[in-house]
């Protein structure tokens, strides 16, 4: 597909007919690298190719999604094994290079129907949209109208601010935010209607955590509207649109049929008469402490165990029922013999937290996050660590939620943590595998779309395994792979070989059971791996691979006993790697049937051997013996003759 | 008086000598005395043979036997043409000629068994000399073949 030639000259065609200008750099559309494209076929048109990385898991889906409201996805295509978006060009600036102050009417005709409109069918889709945001609405020249930019080209909710995320995913790092639900969308379309209503961004200047501070302290409504200058019209919507409780939030169908100065109800939250000190913070909502309990862990322990919070919450909330199941959760705390992995302290802490706030995202081992984004945290992680050790962390956090999800099944868990952690341990189960290398997998197998995520191949967005066939054939010189390393770490490394096994078992291949790859040298299971993946998804030669390993398969041969053989399937392997057909090429040197013929013959060679051997040892007996037979020969020969003359001379005597 | 030492040598070393060997004998001494000496002194060969070569066996004497037999052939007809003549019997032992031929077929009878004897040993020599040719290029070929390993393997 992709034209090589053109590497170069920084263009690169594209299914025969886009050419992308590598070196005509756009500002990034929906959070991803952008370029100029153009369609050769039909001269003028002109597009912005988009260069993803991780981007949905959906994105298969999100393709065919068409709405007015949002640039669509014209076409994708994949180059060199990296998926390229096709897009037309907004029609305008984006909001985040000027937002403007629009009247209560514009808002309504074109801000919230159009996007509300939008939310309704992404809803009926079982879509969430999660880009809304400044950068990402554009508006054309002279109109009052937003349109959103292409859906799912990143990982959901990774490019949003804090400001615009509800505060059930605000708390998460960016990668732990997953699907989310529409409420979140209507969040984020609440924060960009205050936005242009104001013609600033609430909260100007605060950084992350004192929004989050600001927001958990009176609440979002509260901390973005107060002292604003909001017409009333809005007032109510928006007050109902930023509620940090989703049950309250408006759904896109009320928000398609909005009338100006429409009335929307609000439950009130009730904060605390007397707040709970923790971290040295007053505390007034059940949703605060629980954000304050994940950020000082320790200190909340303490009030759990001294029944404080559990009184707390009795007395000065009058919520008897959570404080009865936080006493409950805190009781856990004596060493009850659950399983060794969990730490009873961290269990009971993430326990106590998804009572207090039940729209919480899942607080454990120190992260918050949804348990759906495990995957792309751990992708996350593993391209770009927050701490060091970070990868490590999400791969225990993601090994033992799969492994076990009962662990988290308590009475009061969230049923949408619950199903996410139920289907994380469904897609475990089908995967099959264990360890380290299950996890490794999972990325992968959850979003066909993540590139590959080797160090080696990261910056080429290779998310086809024909495309890393490519790409490893034209990267296994000596200079990218040590002979040394390609003899004790074999020519994939973990994250290629996740990424191949993963594509594999996709279209229903098992190149390598485990226990067989135990035996293997790393560089024969890797070949036989990558001639698996040839053979299923790409004919096209892989000579220089082939070349590279022909040396070490060269060694292999030594198991062969007959010279002739070897020879024979030395010359062949030569050729097959020239071919550049890996399956012929393995085939040659892995082919028990003629290894055990072989070893066969070799026996037979060797018997044949020390018969010979034993013969030769036996001559002089047998010298012996002939010479003995030689006599007795002779003498029977002489007697013969003797008997002829005898006759000879009675003939002669008596017949003449 | 050759004969009654031919007996007494035969009873010597032919344990299977019976008593009605020397009656034949006896009668045959009585009716054809001329006859037996030319038989007895055409088989002196014999008897030396036996002297010279104590280990010679029965089959070699046969074939002695065989030769000095058909050099017997024309004095043994001529003793029988006279009617066992005596004059005739001593006339046929005292001829070189024949006397001659007598030890030389006896000569020729050992000449021919020796020298066949040799002559199938050396083919046999030759036989086993090819046979252990092919036997050690069968070997040297299988260990070549299988027991070999690849000391021209290729560096890189």
């Amino acid at each position: 597909m992709a034209d090589t030639q053109a590497e170069n000259s920084q263009e690169l065609l594209i299914a025969e007919r886009y050419l992308i200008s590598l070196d005509r750099k756009q500002p990034d559309l929906g959070g991803c690298a952008t370029y100029s494209a153009q369609d050769t076929t039909a001269a003028g048109t002109s597009y912005l190719g988009l260069a993803p990385f991780a981007p949905s898991a959906r994105l298969s889906e999100i393709m065919f999604f068409r709405h007015e409201s949002v640039i669509p996805i014209h076409t994708h295509e994949y180059a060199k094994g990296a998926l390229w978006l096709l897009c037309p060009h907004p029609p305008g600036p984006s909001l985040a290079e000027f937002l403007g102050l629009w009247t209560e009417s514009q808002l309504i005709d074109g801000v919230i129907r159009p996007l509300a409109s939008l939310l309704q069918n992404l809803e009926a889709a079982r879509l969430t949209c999660r880009s809304i945001r400044p950068d990402n609405l554009f508006v054309g020249q002279g109109l009052h109208k937003v349109v959103l930019g292409p859906l799912g080209v990143s990982a959901p909710a990774a490019k949003q601010p804090v400001l615009f995320e509800p505060l059930s995913s605000a708390v998460c790092r960016p990668s732990a935010r997953g699907e989310g639900t529409i409420d979140d969308d209507i969040f984020s379309l609440g924060v960009i209607i205050l936005a242009l209503a104001i013609g600033k961004l609430p909260l100007e200047g605060l950084s992350d955590m004192d929004i989050l501070k600001r927001r958990f302290e009176v609440g979002t409504p509260t901390a973005y509207m107060d002292g604003q200058n909001i017409p009333v019209g809005l007032r109510s919507v928006l007050t109902a649109m930023l509620s940090d409780d989703p049950a309250s939030r408006p759904s896109p169908r009320d928000l398609v049929t909005i009338a100006p100065s429409k009335l929307f109800t609000v439950r009130p939250e009730i904060p605390a008469r007397v707040p709970l000190m923790i971290g040295g913070n007053a505390v007034y909502t059940p949703q605060a402490l629980a954000w304050y309990a994940g950020r000082h862990p320790a200190e909340f322990s303490g009030l759990l165990q001294r029944k404080i919070v559990s009184d707390w919450l009795h007395r000065e909330l009058e919520l008897s029922v959570m404080a009865s199941l936080i006493e409950q959760a805190s009781a856990s705390f004596l060493p009850a013999g659950g399983s060794k992995a969990v730490d009873p302290a961290t269990m009971v802490i993430t326990h106590a937290i998804s009572v207090l706030d039940p729209a919480a995202p899942m607080f454990w081992g120190g992260l918050w996050f949804w348990p759906e984004a495990l995957p792309q945290m751990l992708a996350q992680a593993t391209v770009q660590p927050v701490i060091p050790d970070d990868e490590r962390m999400v791969r225990n956090i993601l090994s033992f939620m799969s492994g076990n999800p009962d662990a988290f099944m308590w009475g009061h868990l969230p049923k949408q943590q619950g199903q996410q952690i139920a289907a994380l341990s469904v897609a475990a189960r089908r995967m099959g595998g264990k360890g380290g290398e299950l996890v490794r997998r999972f990325p992968y197998d959850m979003n066909s779309f993540l590139p590959c995520l080797s160090k080696r191949c990261l910056e080429e967005r290779i998310s086809l395994p024909e495309g890393l066939l490519q790409w490893l054939n034209r990267h296994v010189g000596v200079e990218d792979l040590p002979d040394e390393m390609l003899g004790r770490a074999g020519f994939l490394d973990e994250q290629m070989r996740a990424f191949l096994e993963s594509n594999c078992s996709r279209q229903g291949i098992i190149p390598l059971s485990q226990s067989q790859k135990a035996g293997l040298p790393p560089w024969l299971a890797d070949l036989t791996l990558l001639a698996a993946v040839q053979r299923k998804f790409d004919k096209a030669p892989l000579s220089f691979l082939a070349q590279r390993a022909l040396p070490l398969l060269e060694t292999e041969l030594r198991q062969w006993r007959s010279k002739t053989s070897r020879t024979r399937r030395r010359a062949r392997l030569g050729k097959a790697a020239d071919d550049g057909n890996l399956g012929k090429f393995l085939a040659t040197v892995n082919d028990p049937t003629g290894l055990r013929l072989d070893q066969r013959q070799a026996q037979e060679a060797e018997a044949e051997i020390s018969n010979l051997m034993r013969v030769l040892d036996e001559a002089p007996e047998r010298k012996a013996a002939a010479d003995r037979e030689a006599r007795n020969s002779g003498e029977f020969f002489s007697l013969l003759t003797g008997i002829a003359v005898a006759m000879a001379s009675i003939w002669l005597e008596f017949c003449r | 008086m050759a004969s009654v030492r031919q007996a007494e040598q035969g009873s010597l070393r032919a344990p299977g000598f019976r008593w009605w060997h020397g009656i034949i004998i006896g009668l045959l001494l009585s009716y054809v005395p001329g006859s037996l000496l030319v038989a007895g002194v055409l088989l002196l060969p014999l008897v030396a043979l036996k002297l010279v070569d104590p280990n010679a066996d029965g089959q070699r004497i046969m074939i002695v036997l065989f030769y000095v037999g058909a050099a017997m052939v024309h004095p043994l007809h001529e003793a029988w043409a006279a009617n066992g003549d005596w004059e005739t019997c001593i006339a046929q032992i005292t001829q070189p000629v024949t006397l001659a031929l007598d030890w030389l077929a006896a000569g020729a009878a050992w000449l021919v068994a020796e020298a066949s004897a040799i002559g199938g040993r050396l083919w046999n020599a030759d036989v086993a000399r090819r046979e252990r040719k092919s036997i050690e290029k069968r070997i040297a070929y299988l260990q070549e073949e299988w027991m070999s390993s690849d000391e021209d393997a290729p560096a890189s």
